[in-house]
């Protein structure tokens, strides 16, 4: 985006530490990440260089619901990740601890100037991006023991936080864990199932063809599970687990093998073992999240079927970190209280790597917006899982670390992961956030798309006459079909995959479908379009009410305890919590009535005012 | 296995011919129109309220509003004067059957309330028809019936209102939404919600077990049992909406009218009784007993009641054929109907006979008639031809009443009778709220049904799941529609899915 841009982190060597699962991508996440690399964010193209298996999960279960997902070598990641960090132009990168943020008042509205260092150096800047991470007053808990740490090894951040309690930020802590670390090689696998990854592997960026591994070098995971004597050692020593003592406001699901035990005793829990990289041997025993004493996580260990004789790198350890209610922030990131400041990832409250890196190239975008003074870029639940992930955020809170489920979007069918392009690229490339290149390819590929599509749908058929070109038994059904509409019927013909543009092709036997044939990327396209095509039909008038409403925008100093309001005191509470930014979000608001919506209408109708977001 | 291989080895020569095709035939015609589409259903509401009055005015907005011009007034947009209220026959677009007499007032976009193409309806109060109208309404594709406030919604969205406007409506809406609110409350202490409420649970646990095998079954331990306990569920929870919606024929007789059979001796005075009922001369009255060979049928609003009377030849021995023919109908219709009233002749029956209690009266009529008797029917008995007897005909029992269809004395007594007897045959056993809720409620269900068996279809073809789990959304978002608790959101659902499975990897 052209714009002169300032990279601080404690350390330079951990830029691209993967701090916990040595895994990108999965159900739901990997939307996001398809997502961001339609924006043309770089997760998704080091992924492709670093993963050392891929697998897309939920393949049975229609395209709409696959899961992108890969194993990564720490190592490749990092290294991969600095080089292209560091030789991206107008990018500057520098080990520092930020003590403190300028913030002063222009125009009556506090508004960040910059960046104060722990060494007192003065940073100024027109917009400043926080991604804390675990880091904001971070404490590693172990056992009983604890100290601050934002990550195992590295310093916590703790004057940031001091500076956003002062600035007003509503503050809550929130924690998280991570496994202990396993030696490969005194695994027993031979007890254990294995998962294999695809052949051939998919990539995660839509601007490669292919990763670079090759499918038969993936390496393999392994599945174990827990064992009833595990569940009494961590049963009989909660006394000695403090993290987990004080889990009061846990999430509803189970990030912990003491949540799970607590919850669902009594059952076998399925462990991952997941190697972490090529060239090491360390392994990742993926849902074994835990806060023990070192010594009973190893005890623990020895009773998993497989790990009889493991040895323990270092143990697994829970970390609890500030975060601010992200309902003081924008769709943008930028935040409410302050103009310019904008926060991205765990310090909004959720969890993952994913749901991070979308936050992060939204944030970023806007950073680069704001100071060329250009409107913000939103992405509205329609549009994409990133929109879900920040209306969510924004609306709701995050009572409980956030993390994305396919099931979170009620346009799951026309959100998937392959046509994030179409959905985001074009749209965000006039922001400058996206390369020439990937806007051409993306130009191309949906005309292509249009193309076939219209050629389809000028292929007409009675049913009748495909099912006498495909063999098929005789049916008296006279309705017309063309060959789009035929793409998404499972006729039993070629194993699983139902119709195909190929076998079309094949059965007209007139060569108007051949050209399309050797492009396989297209044909899945259309494949999987034709297959929701009805569906997305359906719900498009619940998408346009959303885009409307959406288009509304509630000005920020919107006085809902106003008497000509006259709302009842239950919605006037709930709109004064949630400040929705939108008309589309107030309605989702449970308990406000349409009476309430009218009433805002009305209230926005007298300011005469309808584009307020960048007032 | 030889027809697969048939079609690698066509594909094979196709490709071969590949020289022969010619793309850039195709490369100008763009496909944008998924993304930029803008469809919105034309909704459409009873908009006088809910009130007996005696006019009702039922709006519609929408893109096909003209749909109703073209079918149910069978008028062209060309030749209605927009803004014009014309009185024209307003029938069923299906079939063409008679709804009602009306006023029909076409507003064309922009210059109306919504901004949107709109059409009134004015038609006559009371139940039957507006139940009617509504009903054919829905059968119109695209048409829904609008929620609280859109009509004001969408005007707002066009730009047509302005803020003294909106307040008023807002005011107006805040009143009709607390009307349905307590309404709800209502009802949600009844059978009815609790039944509804019932479905919802059903619907919102099967959504979470299903979500929980998408979002997580490659992570924990779901397997693919999950699918068929889902289907077993649903399976029966589709079996009871269906029962539902078939059961209810209180509901059919509120929409297709109470079936009234007159039935008595020759020359009873029933097409006096019926005449005097419609007020114009239906059936042919005569002093000649046998004048009625056939059936006459009359549709009828008693007290807001549609029904349908059907007057029937006199009961008698004959030796006609004709009549024997009619006599044949006659006894059908009485045991088909929902409702017998039996006419005596007051004058000429025996005196004992008021001693009796009403259903013994009626049996002992049927016995004389050759009609078989139901003891759980209904029956009305009517002693007419008060004016022919001098002494005073002293009646204790509800169903009996007695009057002079000549003089018209007794009618109003027996009128309050016949209503008290329609209430009943029509009400709700689950006390159903009033009319528009109602079709509302049969709506929401009957989609929500749809929805379920879409469901079953796609997990009995191994289908895609995403599409499923669609079906139960929408199927959970009617029902959450009709009762007060409200739409199902992602966190109630993701609720019960934690607490139904160990999640977190």
């Amino acid at each position: 985006m052209g714009c002169k841009t300032l990279l601080l982190t404690h350390k330079l060597e951990t830029i691209g530490e993967m701090s916990c699962n040595p895994s990108f991508g999965g159900i739901g996440k990997g939307h996001l990440m398809r997502e961001v690399d339609a924006l043309d964010g770089v997760c998704g193209r080091i992924c492709d260089l670093s993963g050392i298996q891929y697998k897309i999960l939920n393949r049975r279960k229609g395209p709409a619901v696959w899961g992108p997902r890969a194993q990564i070598d720490r190592d490749l990641y990092k290294k991969h990740l600095q080089a292209e960090l560091f030789r991206t132009p107008n990018l500057e990168i520098r080990a520092a601890a930020v003590e403190d943020l300028i913030v002063e008042k222009k125009d009556g509205h506090e508004t960040c100037m910059g960046v104060l260092l722990a060494d007192n150096t003065r940073v100024s800047s027109r917009s400043v991006v926080i991604t804390t991470g675990t880091f904001l007053r971070g404490q590693i808990n172990i056992g009983l023991e604890t100290y601050p740490a934002g990550r195992m090894g590295d310093k916590p951040a703790i004057g940031l936080s001091h500076t956003l309690e002062r600035l007003q930020f509503k503050l809550g802590r929130l924690k998280t864990g991570t496994p202990p670390r396993l030696d490969g090689r005194t695994i027993d696998y031979s007890v254990c199932s294995i998962q294999e990854g695809d052949d051939p592997p998919a990539p995660f960026s839509f601007m490669n063809e292919r990763v670079w591994i090759e499918a038969k070098d993936q390496v393999k995971c392994y599945i174990t599970h827990t064992s009833p004597e595990m569940e009494r050692i961590i049963l009989d020593n909660l006394h000695l687990d403090r993290h987990v003592q004080e889990e009061t406001r846990g999430p509803r699901y189970c990030p912990s093998i003491e949540s799970k035990m607590l919850r669902f005793g009594g059952r076998r829990h399925q462990i991952w073992l997941e190697p972490e990289g090529l060239n090491n041997n360390v392994v990742y025993p993926n849902g074994l999240s835990c806060t023990l004493p070192a010594n009973l996580q190893f005890q623990m260990l020895r009773t998993i079927p497989g790990l009889e004789k493991v040895e323990m790198i270092r143990p697994g350890y829970g970390v609890e970190y500030d975060y601010i209610d992200p309902r003081q922030i924008r769709k943008t990131l930028e935040t409410k209280p302050v103009k310019g400041l904008f926060f991205a990832g765990q310090i909004n409250g959720t969890t993952g790597y994913e749901e991070a890196a979308a936050q992060g190239i939204v944030a970023g975008i806007n950073a680069g917006l704001k100071v060329k003074e250009q409107p913000g870029f939103t992405i509205d639940r329609t549009e994409g899982y990133i929109g879900v992930l920040i209306d969510d955020l924004t609306r709701i809170g995050a009572p409980e670390p956030y993390r994305m489920f396919t099931s979170r979007a009620e346009f799951r069918l026309s959100l998937r992961p392959d046509n994030a392009d179409f959905r985001l690229t074009e749209k965000a490339f006039p922001t400058g956030c996206v390369s020439r290149d990937r806007y051409d390819r993306c130009v191309k590929t949906r005309l292509a798309r249009d193309n076939a599509m219209t050629l389809l749908k000028s292929i007409e058929n009675p049913l009748s006459t495909w099912r006498k070109l495909f063999s098929l038994p005789a049916t008296k059904a006279s309705t017309r079909r063309n060959a789009f509409d035929l793409l998404s019927l499972s006729w039993p013909l070629d194993g699983d995959n139902g119709v195909t543009v190929a076998l079309i092709d094949s059965v007209l036997g007139d060569g108007r479908l051949t050209h399309l044939t050797s492009d396989l990327q297209l044909c899945q396209r259309l494949k999987i379009e034709s297959l929701y095509a009805d569906a997305i039909d359906d719900q498009e008038e619940d998408a346009v009410q959303i885009r409307n409403e959406e288009a509304l925008a509630i000005p920020d100093d919107i006085d809902y305890s106003e008497s000509s309001m006259s709302l009842s005191n239950e919605e006037r509470g709930k709109l004064i919590e949630a400040r929705p930014l939108t008309i589309g979000a107030a309605s989702r608001i449970s308990g406000v009535t349409p009476a309430a919506i009218l009433t805002i209408l009305k209230y926005l109708n007298r300011r005469k005012r309808s584009a307020v977001i960048y007032s | 296995m030889y027809l697969f291989n048939d079609k690698i080895n066509m594909l094979n020569v196709m490709k071969s011919n590949r020289f022969f095709c010619n793309s850039s035939l195709f490369l100008s015609v763009s496909c944008l129109r998924r993304y930029t589409s803008t469809r919105r259903s034309t909704i459409f509401a009873l908009s006088s309220g809910t009130s007996r009055s005696a006019i009702s005015v039922i709006r519609i907005s929408g893109p096909n509003s003209v749909e109703v011009i073209r079918k149910m007034t069978r008028l062209n947009k060309e030749n209605i004067i927009p803004r014009k209220a014309l009185l024209r026959k307003i029938v069923d677009p299906n079939n063409g059957d008679l709804l009602d007499n009306g006023l029909v007032l076409w507003f064309p976009h922009p210059h109306s309330f919504t901004g949107e193409d709109s059409v009134e309806l004015h038609v006559h109060g009371g139940i039957a028809v507006v139940s009617s109208i509504i009903s054919a309404l829905q059968k119109l594709p695209g048409f829904r019936i609008a929620e609280a406030g859109e009509f004001t919604k969408r005007a707002y969205l066009a730009g047509k209102l302005d803020a003294t406007e909106v307040e008023g409506l807002a005011d107006l809406l805040r009143a009709e939404t607390e009307t349905q609110r307590r309404q709800a409350i209502r009802q949600a202490t009844g059978e009815l919600a609790e039944l509804y409420n019932k479905w919802r649970t059903s619907i919102l646990t099967c959504m979470a077990h299903l979500e929980a095998y998408v979002d997580f079954g490659e992570d924990q331990d779901i397997g693919h049992e999950v699918l068929s306990s889902l289907q077993y569920a649903i399976q029966s929870l589709k079996s009871e909406v269906g029962s539902h919606l078939n059961d209810n024929r209180r509901g059919e007789r509120l929409r297709n009218g109470v079936r009234v059979a007159i039935i008595g001796e020759p020359n009873v005075g029933k097409s006096s009784l019926i005449n005097i009922l419609s007020r114009r001369n239906v059936a042919i009255v005569s002093p000649y007993a046998g004048t009625t060979r056939d059936i006459v049928e009359i549709s009828l609003d008693i007290g807001g009641y549609p029904i349908v009377l059907c007057d029937t030849a006199g009961l008698r021995h004959s030796v006609d054929p004709v009549e024997n023919e009619g006599l044949r109908r006659a006894r059908e219709a009485a045991s088909t109907a929902d409702l017998v009233i039996i006419v005596m002749d007051v004058s000429t029956g025996p005196a004992k006979l008021l001693q009796l209690s009403t259903k013994e009266m009626a049996r002992l009529e049927c016995e004389r008639l050759n009609l078989s008797f139901n003891a759980e029917g209904n029956y009305l008995v009517l002693l007419n031809k008060l004016d022919l007897t001098s002494s005073s005909v002293s009646i204790n029992q509800s169903a009996v009443s007695a009057l002079s269809c000549k003089t018209g004395q007794g009618l109003e007594e027996f009128l309050v009778d016949l209503e008290k007897k329609l209430a009943e045959l029509c009400a709700n056993p689950m006390q159903e709220a009033p009319l528009i809720t109602s079709s509302r409620q049969r709506h929401h269900v009957q989609v929500a049904f749809r929805h379920l068996e879409k469901f079953l279809d796609i997990i009995e073809q191994q289908g895609d799941l995403a599409l499923a789990g669609e079906q139960l959304r929408r199927s959970a978002k009617q029902i959450g529609s009709i009762t007060a608790r409200g739409k199902i959101d992602t966190e109630e659902m993701l609720d019960v899915l934690f607490r139904s499975f160990c999640i977190g990897k």
